[in-house]
């Protein structure tokens, strides 16, 4: 097994280190080459970079909410974060779930049809906190009385 | 997947390699003269990506037709076992429990606040007094039941996501640690549970 690939030498680990290339690129379609391919959609490498900064971002702001509920009690701010930081952890948790199993790539419909229901409901989820924060008695209240009725 | 010479030939053809050929077992040290090697490198595919066929070279089609074909061969092939195999531990298991607990409190969430709006629409009282008088009502074993089924998951992931967070910024990776704090979450949550339910 003296063979040598044909393709570049410059093994994947040392273009890795060098931060040429990102990791486990692999592009599984046809050989069949095409320029428009590769020249229409260049995406920022960065992106899911960002996705996960506001993940961490979304997780970490969720402590000190749940934090000062369970020291200070209900307060129309603490709701007010609660509305707004709660729905896009679940969002950012629920698109996970999709990428993982409903995956555009091997199932491009029920993938495209998972991901519009999820906008609408976080985005109906984020009006009916607004509204049950200000019309109502809020979140926190309504989990402390509930839970202590 | 062995470096056959069928795939490598296809890799160099699509590559528009000139001069390969399945004898020359090495490839020049030369970095210049390397890339000359590879036409349109860039167009083609970024260097170390490796490509696959749906079918042989003689039968290919377009892209898009080769991927759909990649697409309906992997929904009929047989997957091998995974999850019925692989040795229950810890560290899987959590993993599996932080995502469930958390699907099901979020649909929880979100089934709560989309019912609060449209509530009215539909004619159902929705009214805060209502839930919380009827939910006062209920027998202290309905109660307490149903406390330490939705206080359980919460607590849980919670702590489970503080755990997370930990992992985030590189504390506890080692495996003795990632045991010692996934026992720690699960007591926390045996403890937080029990205190939920007590309220």
């Amino acid at each position: 097994m003296s063979l040598r690939l044909a393709t570049p030498t410059l093994r994947s680990t040392a273009r890795l280190l060098a931060r040429q290339q990102p990791m486990g690129l692999v592009k599984i379609h046809s050989s069949v080459a095409s320029k428009s391919a590769a020249a229409s959609s260049t995406p920022d490498r960065m992106h899911g970079s960002y996705h996960w900064n506001a993940e961490r971002v979304a997780s970490i702001g969720l402590v000190p909410l749940f934090a000062g509920q369970f020291a200070f009690g209900a307060s129309p701010v603490l709701d007010t974060f609660f509305g707004i930081l709660l729905p896009i952890h679940i969002h950012m948790g629920f698109g996970a779930c999709i990428t993982d199993y409903l995956n555009t790539r091997k199932a491009p419909v029920i993938g495209k049809i998972a991901t519009a229901a999820l906008y609408a409901a976080t985005a109906g989820t984020l009006v009916g906190c607004y509204q049950f924060n200000t019309n109502d008695i809020g979140l926190t209240e309504l989990v402390v009385r509930a839970w202590t009725a | 997947m062995l470096a056959t010479r069928s795939m490598l030939k296809t890799v160099a053809q699509k590559l528009d390699i000139v001069h390969w050929s399945p004898s020359s077992h090495t490839a020049p040290s030369d970095p210049a003269v390397r890339t000359a090697m590879f036409k349109n490198t860039s167009a083609v595919a970024p260097m170390g990506l490796r490509h696959f066929n749906a079918s042989r070279p003689s039968m290919e089609q377009s892209p898009a037709a080769e991927s759909e074909l990649l697409r309906q061969q992997r929904k009929v092939r047989p997957v091998s076992p995974h999850l019925e195999i692989y040795q229950p531990q810890i560290t899987w298991y959590l993993s599996g429990i932080h995502r469930i607990t958390g699907c099901a409190i979020g649909a929880g969430f979100y089934a709560g606040a989309l019912a609060y709006l449209a509530g009215p629409a539909v004619g159902i009282q929705f009214d805060t007094a209502a839930i919380i008088s009827a939910v006062g009502a209920a027998p202290i074993a309905a109660k307490v039941a149903a406390k330490t089924i939705i206080g359980a998951p919460f607590v849980f992931h919670s702590l489970n996501g503080i755990r997370h967070l930990v992992w985030d910024a590189t504390k506890f990776i080692d495996i003795k640690d990632v045991y010692k704090t996934g026992y720690a979450v699960l007591g926390g949550t045996l403890v937080g549970t029990l205190y939920l339910a007590s309220l």
